[in-house]
Formats: C-alpha cells, sequence, structure tokens
C-alpha cells in the first residue's frame, strides 16, 4: 500500500539490444519490490518496464548517428511508482501527435479494461498494423494498470513513461 | 473490368472452380459477373471464394449465389459477417462477427462486483426511473403549448423539483463515496465500468455526462465542457435531462472551475502590479475557452498593458477561446493583445529553443492541465514553462487535490479520470527549478490547488 512506499530512484543507461530487455525484468522487479510494493505490484511494473522498453528497441530510431543507448529509470515518489524508458525517435509530428491522441485517449477511460475492449473491437471492425492499433499500449494500461505518459526531448528522444498508484489516483 | 471489380474464383464442395468478378453490391454482398458469361445456378452453395486484390489473395468462407432485385446475383457469406468494402480499399474484410468474441470478456466483469455495490446500483437506477417518469409526463403536457408557455412553465417546474431532486442526488454521491472509498485501483476501474454500463441510458440523457463519457474530442474536459462548466445552467431536451445535466455541473469540482476564472486572473494581476513594464506578456497554457479573460482584462487600461497568448492543442478550444476574446473586445470597446498557438505541451517540449518560437512571458498559467501530466511530464513542462519565464515572472498551475469531494463522482459517472496531486507531490514537481521561490493555495472548494512558482530578478 501506499504508505509503505519508499522512496527511491534508479537510473540507468542500457544497451539497445533483446537481451538488455529480458535483464531488466529481474532489475525493475527487485527495485519496486525493495522499495514497497508488492510481488504481483512489482512483478507488474517489471513487465511494463520490459514492454516499454521493447517498444523503444521495436520503434527507436536506432539508425541515427546519435541513436547512443536507452535511458531506463524506475522511481518511487509520493503515492506512485514510475517507469520511464527514454530513445531515440524518428522526428515526425503527424505519428507523434497520432501517439499524443491515443494515449489521450486510453487515459480518458475510468477503467483501461474499458479502452481494451473497445479498441479489441475497433480492431475487429477495421485493419489496423499492430503499430498503429495502439493495443499494446491499452494492454499495458490495463493489465498492469499504469497510467501512461510521454514526451520528446529536445535531443529527439521519446521519453515514455508508465507510473502506478498502489492506492490508486484517488486516495491518498 | 472497373476499378472496383476484382478478380476472385469460387470453389464448391467437390473443387470445381468457378472463374468471376466481384464488385461490392453492399457492406456485406458482392455483385457477381462471370467473365464467360456462365454462371453457376442461383441457390450455389461455394466452400471458399478467393479473391486477387493487386496480386494478393483473399480467402473468403463459404458463400451462397443469391438472386438480387433488378442486378446481377450476389454472393452472401453464411458463416462470417465480413465487411466486403475492405477488399476494395485494403484486400481485406474484417469480420464483424469477431467484435461478439469481446462480449464474453465483458459480461464477465460482473461477476467481481460486490454485492453493496449492486444493491446501490439497482436503488439508483429505481430512484432516476420515479424521477424520470415523473417529469416524463409534464413533457408530454407542454408537447401541445407555445414556446413561451413552455418555457416559463418548466422554470417554475425546474425550480420547484430541483432542490429535491439535488438532494436526492447528493444523498446517492454521498453513499457511493462511502461505498468505494477504500476500494484498490483495480475495484474502482471494475465497479466504475459496471457502473456505467447500468446508468448508460442516464448518462447518455444528460448533456454534460454525455460529452464526459463520449469525450468527442479524444479527451476529457475539452471546451465545450468547460463551457457548461461556467455556464452552470439547465441543458437538455427533457426536464429529467435537464436536472441530471445540471447536478454535476454545480459540484464541488465544478464549482472549483468557475472560482479558478476570477482566482487566477486576481493572482495575475497581483504580480503584474509588481512590473514596471508598460507591457507584460501573459501565456495561458492549454487555454480552453479562455474565459478567465473577462477578468483578467478589466478595462481598456489593461487591455493597453496586456499581450496574451492562449495555447492549446485543440483547434476547437482555440476557436471559443477567439470568440471570448471578441466579447471581451465588445464588453471594453478595445482591440485586446490575443494571439493564439495551436499545439500541445507534448510537442511543445520537442522544440529546441521554445523561446525563440513562443518569446518569453511575465506570467504564465495553466489551470485545466497539471491533473493530466504524469510526474516525469508534469515535471518536464513545468522546467520548460519556467525556463520561459522573463526574470522576476511568476507561473501559475492548477491541480486538483488528492481529497477533491467530487473524485468519485467523475469517475464513476462521467469517467473523467484526474492525476490528484497532495500538496507534496505538487511541490515535489517545482523542486528542481534553480532559484524557484513556491507556494501553495487552495481555491474556496478546497477541490483545487494551486502553485505559484516566482522566478528571481537575478
Amino acid at each position: 500500500m501506499a504508505s509503505n512506499l519508499k522512496k527511491g530512484r534508479f537510473e540507468r543507461r542500457l544497451q539497445p539490444d533483446w537481451n538488455t530487455a529480458k535483464k531488466l525484468w529481474d532489475v525493475a522487479r527487485a527495485f519496486f519490490e525493495a522499495h514497497g510494493l508488492d510481488p504481483n505490484e512489482s512483478y507488474a511494473m517489471a513487465m511494463t518496464s520490459s514492454e516499454l522498453l521493447e517498444n523503444a528497441l521495436k520503434y527507436g530510431d536506432w539508425d541515427r548517428a546519435d541513436a547512443e543507448d536507452v535511458r531506463f529509470v524506475a522511481e518511487v515518489d509520493g503515492r506512485a511508482a514510475i517507469v520511464e524508458v527514454e530513445s531515440p525517435v524518428v522526428d515526425d509530428e503527424t505519428k507523434l501527435r497520432l501517439l499524443d491522441d491515443r494515449v489521450q485517449w486510453i487515459r480518458g477511460f475510468q477503467s483501461p479494461f474499458e479502452a481494451y475492449v473497445q479498441r479489441l473491437k475497433e480492431i475487429s471492425a477495421s485493419a489496423y498494423r499492430e503499430d498503429e492499433s495502439g493495443l499494446g499500449l491499452c494492454r499495458i494500461a490495463y493489465e498492469a494498470r499504469c497510467l501512461l505518459d510521454f514526451y520528446v526531448t529536445p535531443a529527439g528522444r521519446l521519453a515514455m513513461s508508465a507510473v502506478y498508484q498502489p492506492s490508486g489516483s484517488m486516495a491518498r | 473490368m472497373t476499378h472496383q471489380s476484382l478478380e476472385a474464383v469460387a470453389f464448391d464442395e467437390t473443387g470445381r472452380s468457378w472463374q468471376l468478378e466481384v464488385r461490392a453490391a453492399s457492406a456485406l454482398s458482392l455483385a457477381v459477373v462471370s467473365p464467360s458469361g456462365q454462371l453457376p445456378p442461383v441457390g450455389t452453395v461455394f466452400a471458399r471464394l478467393v479473391i486477387t486484390w493487386h496480386d494478393t489473395p483473399a480467402v473468403m468462407g463459404r458463400c451462397k449465389l443469391t438472386a438480387s432485385r433488378g442486378g446481377p446475383p450476389v454472393l452472401v457469406f453464411t458463416e462470417e459477417l465480413p465487411d466486403v468494402r475492405g477488399l476494395f480499399s485494403e484486400g481485406r474484410a474484417k469480420n464483424q462477427l469477431s467484435m461478439l468474441n469481446e462480449l464474453g470478456l465483458v459480461l464477465s466483469q460482473r461477476k467481481a462486483v460486490k454485492e453493496p455495490f449492486r444493491s446501490f446500483v439497482a436503488d439508483v437506477i429505481y430512484d432516476l426511473t420515479v424521477y424520470r417518469k415523473a417529469l416524463e409526463a409534464f413533457d408530454r403536457t407542454f408537447s401541445n403549448e407555445t414556446r413561451e408557455v413552455v418555457e416559463t412553465a418548466q422554470d417554475a417546474l425546474l425550480n420547484r423539483v430541483a432542490p429535491d431532486f439535488f438532494k436526492t442526488m447528493d444523498g446517492i454521491i454521498e453513499r457511493m463515496s462511502a461505498l468505494v472509498r477504500n476500494f484498490t485501483p483495480e475495484e474502482h476501474e471494475l465497479h466504475g465500468y459496471y457502473f456505467r454500463q447500468q446508468l448508460w441510458t442516464f448518462l447518455m440523457g444528460a448533456e454534460f455526462m454525455r460529452r464526459t463519457n463520449l469525450k468527442p474530442r479524444g479527451y476529457p474536459g475539452d471546451a465545450v465542457m468547460m463551457e457548461m462548466l461556467y455556464d452552470d445552467a439547465f441543458e437538455g431536451s427533457t426536464l429529467f435531462n435537464k436536472l441530471l445535466h445540471r447536478h454535476p455541473v454545480k459540484h464541488a469540482a465544478a464549482q472549483a472551475v468557475r472560482n479558478r476564472r476570477v482566482l487566477v486572473p486576481a493572482i495575475a494581476h497581483e504580480h503584474l502590479a509588481k512590473s514596471k513594464k508598460d507591457t507584460s506578456r501573459v501565456l495561458s497554457v492549454a487555454c480552453g475557452p479562455a474565459r478567465e479573460l473577462e477578468q483578467l482584462f478589466r478595462d481598456a487600461k489593461d487591455a493597453a498593458r496586456l499581450d496574451v497568448t492562449l495555447l492549446d492543442q485543440d483547434e476547437e478550444a482555440l476557436s471559443t477561446a477567439a470568440r471570448t476574446v471578441r466579447q471581451v473586445e465588445a464588453a471594453r470597446g478595445t482591440r485586446l493583445n490575443a494571439h493564439t498557438v495551436n499545439t500541445s505541451v507534448r510537442m511543445l517540449l520537442r522544440e529546441r529553443d521554445t523561446a525563440a518560437k513562443l518569446g518569453r512571458f511575465d506570467f504564465i498559467y495553466s489551470m485545466g492541465m497539471f491533473d493530466y501530466l504524469t510526474p516525469p511530464v508534469a515535471r518536464a513542462v513545468l522546467a520548460r514553462l519556467y525556463e520561459l519565464l522573463e526574470p522576476g515572472g511568476a507561473l501559475l498551475v492548477g491541480n486538483y487535490h488528492v481529497d477533491n469531494a467530487s473524485r468519485f463522482y467523475m469517475a464513476y459517472w462521467l469517467d473523467w479520470q484526474l492525476y490528484y496531486r497532495s500538496e507534496d507531490e505538487m511541490n515535489e514537481l517545482a523542486a528542481t527549478l534553480p532559484g524557484a521561490r513556491t507556494s501553495l493555495q487552495l481555491d474556496d472548494t478546497r477541490c483545487q490547488m494551486f502553485l505559484t512558482v516566482e522566478k528571481p530578478i537575478a
């Protein structure tokens, strides 16, 4: 519960390869357990960390000369547990606006389950490509009960975050 | 073959095949012609149909050749419900029946609903139904009257019924808040979903509730919703819908929206009064309808002294803000220095030099945006806005407080979820801003909190 949360922050620069995603799981899980989340919650945050990192590897602009690495942050702060993954992104305003719309749309539902079902219905009825469907983001929101958010840094890096509030957003 | 026709091969149960040309006859059927002029008889059932779209085959399931009125025969699918129009635009037809697959998922949600909550929902439906039926009888009585008569009679009736109805609704909200206060996040989501499924027809009747639930602009709190809150009036097609619309727009969180329209300009004037500049630049971030401009531009002197930039991600919100500007100009009899910028804060953070694009400001405010930003994004946005401040400038950020009295009402009835913050969480957002002096205050309803961040002169 929130009252047991211990403030802490863990930041690491990671190499953009698939083995990293696998290793990150255990590291993230251990961090969140050590900072007051119960085993189920820590598992969900580890899954979220891994999903966000996989998204960064899949959709990141890794051909760019200054692509460098992934910045991973795990944080427990106030009433929230936070994961942030920052990676180079193609500077395409249309795609970023679409991501902005998707994230706001998912966040618009009290129940991410509702967003998930709604998205499933839309996918059933029309032909989305997987990367356009937003279903993966819905799934993170629904299965890990995380609020998603993002911004793009002036250096062209997408900072995608997922925030979990163990006591819920509506309680102290 | 026209561009709307595709080549197809139909196979019957024995494996015999027919070369065909097909085009969409409707969403669910394909008109068929045969290049050789020989079609199988109407009534023939095909085991599968292979359609070629840009050299890519799409395999469709069982279908039957059926007569059509006045046209060529059509193929109708007997086991699936494909939207065949997709075949001609992208070479695939989604089976609309697959939408039913999710029904089981939705139905399963009901099982975990707690019994006291079920009982509460049944009572709410009963109470609202009683009111709706009683008021519908009046709506019918009014149906043959002139508009003037109806308006006067409705006013009289609403004034008579509203106090009782609002008292009933207040009781419902109190009972619900007590029931759900200690729910886990998962329980909130599940019970909220169940609640809205059960109350859907009521929610869709009330203008404000319909808009917050459907979110036609893709996000909650759009300019139209804000206008409804500012107007605080009976809106709707029936007496019952007018009442159900009005209750949430009178509730504490809604009053906080009206309060901030006065509070924010007052704080702005307090800070700007210290400035010796001839012109002060003001930025409103996520401006919405910008109704607070009525209080910000009190007179022609303010109009001459203030230069306001209104920033919003939504063009519709900026149109509403532009209308507010024109109204204030008409009321004050002078032109305002007000400019609009169409972008979101997330897009703004991409800019390497935001100051080069927007300039610097003496006062920046954002009344209803931080409630939607998680800590990493809120910190980044706050830091960027702080950079945009002139030395000696001030930044004012509103955020609904974690004790907001309307929070369960908003979440369950309105499907309106905010990122609530405590005083500590609000202060932490500004903790790393260099040299910043911060203070916090709550509005009269104690629903909304305001963080003021002042930038030192040197």
